[in-house]
């Protein structure tokens, strides 16, 4: 178990290592940042002075160097256009991006998991047909669409929920339940699947043979084997809410990483973009390590693999 | 007909399947007796699983339609039961030893766990109480260092010694009927011979009524009281199994044995019976065997022959029999 695990956590940090690379090349290769950055009458010994000053003139590896020791240190640099360092701006707006993923993701589970398993055992009937119907309406329906309709019936109509903006809890039910429609579209139909899939396998017929309780049957045979690819979708699930739901946030105006990174997009503010694309890799990377930690507890198999 | 553990009159089974419905089971009757071995020979597709699985319904019942005019477990009516009450003659009155132990046994649970669940289910054990009782059954079907293995899963075992874990998962209960079914067939040769015979030492041991499934009819010559054949899903013949190895009276039953080697005499040419089972969508109006039977006359070919009772207690359903023909 230890070894899988470790070698998982290189492969992780190696990731990150190519991400941070990616991110640096590309952050390099969208123009020069002084000519951005510079006053319109500089000198071309102004701009050469303000090269020195940020290090540009050093050669490339140097500079990958300094970016990679200063980024694990928690610097990911300053932007000009907000003036502000790049980590402070997303410590400040990754609660709210934290938040939002936390009820997004519970609500998700809360849903797709028991709705799941029931259209499992009921296949075949009405309910399973409605409910696979209607998770794959969700699945196709846009995000932005799913958030407007909900704005129109719960804000505008029934006047029950704040349209959109970042306070009490009253804000966060409607950009949540956005979210949580979207993820739990694409997990019930793998749950009701993976289900599926399970209680035909050889071993629940010999767990019914046994003449044990159905419920036993259901969730201590079946439920911790359905669980398996469940887990992984969930882990990318939870990896691309905490990242930053860019069109849910911008649509409720939630102050989060997403609406964050959209300013950055429109205002070329590099340093900003690279420190989201980084930060959000970084939680990709954690949050699959998490995953497989939890394959280690859900099936013990693979600590022998 | 009282001391019957088991007793299946009139079973028939039909599954839906894509649309099509499949007879796998045809107006089966049988029965085992107290302390009696019964084997059902067949090959792949003749029905004798799916009839062993429904005696405690362990078939999907979305697909499958099980009708009978009676069918009973140590007295209780199967077809009547509850979902809860069905539950309770699960285990402690029929036990089953499946063909596969690899996929037949949970891979996600430690074997001392799928041992004890039953014993804890059926005869209240506690935890500690069932996990003593698993190690002593794992030694008594043999599994060396049971303090081992009992906290081991299926895939750290060998396939022998799975299907051992099978078995003592199955006795753990004590059942009154224990229902084999090809249980060694999924295991090496040589793995084969000893599952054989532990079962049998267990099953005289503890004198349950047991069914051993198979299509190895050279398996049960010293396993067997009986042998019921079935083919195309019905029975064709049912003899005491030395009656029915010195003379087989179905012409089937007749073809079986001559593709079979013999131990008493190994250098006699195997025959293979000529063509193919029949497509068991396709409802045939005579006896289902006529197309691939020498003895078949035109009487054959448009009416079944029903299942009658010989003078020596032998049934066997077929209109030219080999042996104590009557018509």
């Amino acid at each position: 178990m230890f070894s899988f695990l470790s070698k998982r956590f290189l492969q992780a940090l190696l990731v990150l290592l190519g991400v941070s690379f990616a991110t640096f090349i590309v952050g390099h290769l969208t123009g020069d940042p002084v000519e951005l950055m510079a006053r319109e009458n500089a000198t071309e010994q102004d701009k050469q002075d303000l090269r020195v000053y940020l290090g540009l003139d050093r050669p490339l590896e140097q500079q990958y160097f300094s970016f990679i020791v200063k980024a694990v240190q928690g610097d990911l640099g300053f932007s000009f256009v907000q003036q502000a360092k790049v980590s402070q701006l997303i410590a400040e707006r990754l609660p709210a991006t934290l938040q939002l993923a936390a009820a997004g993701f519970l609500l998700a589970l809360a849903i797709s998991i028991p709705l799941g398993i029931i259209i499992a055992l009921n296949r075949g009937t009405i309910w399973d047909f409605l409910v696979t119907t209607l998770a794959m309406a969700g699945q196709a329906a846009p995000g932005f669409w799913i958030g407007l309709m909900l704005v129109v019936l719960f804000a505008v109509h029934l006047k029950v929920l704040p349209v959109s903006g970042y306070g009490g809890a009253a804000y966060i039910v409607l950009p949540a339940i956005t979210l949580a429609l979207q993820s739990s579209a694409r997990l019930t139909r793998l749950v009701r699947a993976s289900m599926l899939e399970v209680l035909s396998a050889d071993y629940i017929r010999t767990a019914h043979s046994k003449g044990l309780r159905e419920r036993v049957v259901l969730f201590v045979h079946a439920f911790r084997g359905a669980m398996i690819p469940v887990v992984t979708m969930a882990g990318l699930e939870l990896a691309e809410l905490v990242s930053g739901a860019f069109i849910t946030e911008t649509i409720f105006a939630w102050p989060g990483i997403g609406r964050l990174a959209v300013t950055a997009v429109s205002q070329r503010d590099f340093p900003v973009i690279q420190g989201v694309v980084l930060m959000s890799a970084a939680f990709f990377v954690l949050i699959n390590f998490l995953v497989d930690v939890l394959y280690v507890v859900i099936d013990p198999r693979v600590k022998l693999k | 007909m009282s001391d019957a553990v088991l007793s299946v009159e009139g079973l028939s089974v039909d599954f839906a399947v894509g649309g099509s419905i499949i007879h796998a089971v045809r107006d089966v009757s049988l029965s085992v007796a107290q302390g009696e071995v019964l084997g059902l020979v067949g090959e792949s597709g003749s029905g004798k699983s799916v009839t062993m699985l429904s005696v405690v319904r362990l078939l999907d019942a979305r697909r499958t339609a099980i009708t009978a005019r009676a069918m009973s477990v140590d007295g209780h009516s199967i077809l009547d039961l509850r979902p809860r009450a069905l539950e309770d003659v699960r285990g402690p009155v029929v036990s089953y030893i499946f063909q596969d132990p690899l996929t037949a046994l949970n891979p996600l649970l430690t074997v001392g766990r799928q041992i004890s669940e039953g014993m804890r289910r059926h005869k209240g054990l506690s935890r500690t109480a069932a996990r003593a009782r698993a190690l002593d059954l794992l030694r008594r079907v043999g599994i060396p260092a049971p303090e081992l293995r009992i906290n081991q899963l299926p895939h750290q075992l060998s396939g022998g010694m799975r299907q051992r874990v099978m078995i003592a998962m199955a006795l753990a209960v004590e059942p009154k009927l224990l229902i084999a079914d090809e249980p060694t067939t999924a295991l090496d040769v040589t793995v084969q011979a000893e599952i054989v015979r532990l079962v049998q030492s267990i099953q005289r041991e503890q004198g349950m009524a047991m069914v051993w499934v198979t299509h190895d009819l050279a398996l049960l010559a010293r396993l067997a009281d009986r042998v019921v054949v079935m083919y195309a899903g019905r029975i064709v013949e049912d003899a005491l199994a030395e009656a029915l190895y010195d003379a087989p009276a179905h012409p089937y039953t007749a073809g079986l044995l001559a593709s079979t080697s013999r131990i008493d005499d190994p250098f006699s040419e195997q025959e293979p019976i000529p063509g193919a089972p029949p497509d068991p969508r396709v409802v045939h109006p005579g006896c289902s065997f006529a197309p691939r039977c020498s003895r078949a006359q035109a009487r054959c070919q448009g009416e079944v022959p029903a299942l009658e009772i010989k003078a020596d207690g032998r049934r066997v359903a077929c209109f030219y029999p080999l042996t104590g023909s009557q018509t």
